[in-house]
C-alpha cells in the first residue's frame, strides 16, 4: 500500500511541470506537512523533542534518534496533538516510519522528489521544529553530496539551511517543495557554519524490507535470549 | 557501546598543540583490554597519542605516526582495563592541523577498534567495540562515536559539549539499539508488514 502510494507520488512529481514556488508560498503548501515529535517518558512527562514530515495519509517519516528512551510519543501542531505509534524502524539509516490512527488526523502528504537526482547548487528550504521552535524555516544550497564508500551511492546531502536540535526528522524540500531528504545532524562545533546534514528521501523505498528485518533479528535474539 | 565512555577534553588542548612524547609502553599484566588501530593517512603527518595524566594532557605516549606517504596505519596494543585512557590524534598538512581527543574506558578483555582517518578534509577518529557480537555485520560495524574536524582542518577545538553534535553515523548513524527504543516498537506480528 505504501509502496503503490509512494510510487505514485514519485511518478506524479515527475509527471507535473516543476514550478518554483515563492518561499511564503511554499511554506503555506509544507507547513500542514511538517509536525513536532514529543516524546514522553513512563510517566507521561516530557522526554525530547524533534520533527517529523507526512509523506502518505497518517503516515510521518521522521529519525529514529528523536525516539530514543521513549515510552510513548506525541504528535504535535500548535495546540492540537495526537498518539503516534512507530510502525517501521531502520537504525542503520535513522529513520523511522511513525503512524497516527486518529481518524481526524488528515494531514496532507508532502510530494517527494528524487534525491537521487539532486545537485549541489539546488536551492533548498528546511522545515522543522528547533529547539521546539515550531515550523520553523530555513533556506539554503545543497552544498555537497557524499557517497558511501562502501556503495558508491547517496549518503547524505550536506545542505546549508539552518537546522538545530529538534530539527531532526524534519523536512528538506527543494523549490518546488518535493521532500528530497530528513535532516539529521549537524557539525556545530566552534569554526563550523552551516554544515547540515539530510538523509535521502530516497531511502523511503527501502524502509519497509529494512525495518522488517532488523525487527525479525531483534525479536529472533530476544527469543534467543528468553531460552 | 555501553562499554565507551567518550569526551573531548576542552581544556589544555592548547597544551598539546605541539606534541613529542616517548613511545608507549604497553602493560603486559594486570585487567587489559586491546586497542586496534588502522586508519587512512594523506600526505602530511598523522600521529595518534595517549596521555599519561589525561585530565592535564600531559605525558604524552606516541602510539602510531603516518608520515609521508599516504597509506595505511595498522597496529594492535594493550592498554589498562578499567581506567580512562585518552587518545589524541593530531594531523599536519602544511599549515593545517587537526586535533581531535577523546577519551574511553576499556573493559576488560574487551576488544576496541580506533578508526582514524587524515583524508578529504576529514579529521576524525571513530571508537568501535568490536568485542561486541554485532560486529561486524555484512562487514559493517556498529559505530559508537564518530568526531569530524573542521573540514578546513583550521582552529581544531574540542568542546565537551559538542560531542554528541558532533556525531556522524556512517553505518548505524541513529546511534541507537533496538532496546533504547523497545518500548515503541510494534509487536513482532507486524513486524514483517
Amino acid at each position: 500500500m505504501l509502496k503503490w502510494f509512494l510510487t505514485g507520488l514519485v511518478s506524479l512529481g515527475m509527471v507535473m511541470p516543476a514550478w518554483a514556488l515563492d518561499s511564503d508560498q511554499l511554506f503555506r503548501v509544507l507547513a500542514p506537512s511538517v509536525w513536532l515529535v514529543r516524546t514522553l517518558d513512563r510517566d507521561g512527562l516530557p522526554l525530547g523533542i524533534g520533527s517529523a514530515v507526512v509523506v502518505s495519509p497518517k503516515q510521518l517519516l521522521s529519525n529514529c534518534h528523536v525516539l530514543k528512551g521513549a515510552k510513548s510519543f506525541l504528535l504535535v501542531k500548535e495546540d492540537v496533538s495526537f498518539k503516534g505509534r512507530l510502525e517501521q524502524v531502520d537504525l542503520e539509516r535513522d529513520m523511522c516510519l511513525l503512524a497516527v490512527s486518529a481518524p481526524d488526523f488528515n494531514a496532507p502528504a508532502v510530494a517527494l522528489g528524487d534525491s537521487d537526482k539532486v545537485q549541489v547548487g539546488t536551492r533548498v528550504v528546511a522545515l522543522g521544529n528547533p529547539r521546539a521552535l515550531e515550523l520553523t524555516f530555513s533556506e539554503g544550497l545543497v552544498s555537497r553530496l557524499e557517497k558511501s564508500e562502501r556503495t558508491g551511492l547517496l549518503d547524505k546531502i550536506q545542505t546549508s539551511a539552518p537546522i538545530s536540535p529538534g530539527s531532526s526528522g524534519g523536512g528538506l524540500f527543494d523549490a518546488e517543495g518535493r521532500l528530497i531528504g530528513i535532516t539529521q545532524s549537524a557539525l556545530i562545533q566552534a569554526g563550523s557554519q552551516n554544515l547540515n546534514f539530510a538523509l535521502p528521501i530516497n531511502w523511503l523505498k527501502d524502509l519497509p524490507a529494512r525495518s522488517a528485518e532488523q525487527l525479525a533479528a531483534y525479536y529472533a535474539e530476544q527469543a534467543k535470549l528468553r531460552k | 557501546m555501553k562499554s565507551f565512555r567518550l569526551i573531548c577534553l576542552a581544556a589544555a588542548l592548547a597544551a598539546c598543540s605541539t606534541m613529542s612524547g616517548s613511545e608507549y609502553q604497553a602493560p603486559t599484566s594486570g585487567a587489559l583490554a586491546t586497542l586496534q588501530i588502522r586508519g587512512n593517512a594523506l600526505l602530511g603527518r598523522t600521529d595518534l597519542y595517549s596521555f599519561d595524566d589525561q585530565r592535564n594532557c600531559a605525558g604524552t605516549r606516541l602510539l602510531v605516526s603516518s608520515t609521508g606517504i599516504p597509506g595505511q596505519i595498522k597496529k594492535s596494543l594493550k592498554v589498562r582495563a578499567d581506567e580512562p585512557f585518552s587518545l589524541l590524534l593530531q594531523s599536519t598538512l602544511g599549515s593545517q592541523r587537526c586535533t581531535v581527543v577523546a577519551t574511553m574506558k576499556p573493559a576488560v578483555d574487551k576488544s576496541y577498534l580506533v578508526d582514524i582517518r587524515a583524508i578529504g578534509g576529514i579529521c576524525g577518529m571513530v571508537l568501535l567495540d568490536v568485542s561486541d557480537p554485532a560486529f561486524p555485520k555484512n562487514g559493517q560495524s556498529l559505530v559508537s562515536r564518530t568526531y569530524v574536524q573542521t573540514s578546513d582542518w583550521r582552529n581544531a577545538r574540542c568542546k565537551e559539549e559538542d560531542v554528541d553534535a558532533l556525531l556522524v553515523r556512517p553505518v548505524n548513524r541513529s546511534g541507537l539499539k533496538m532496546s533504547d527504543i523497545k518500548d515503541l516498537l510494534p509487536p513482532a506480528s507486524n513486524a514483517a508488514k
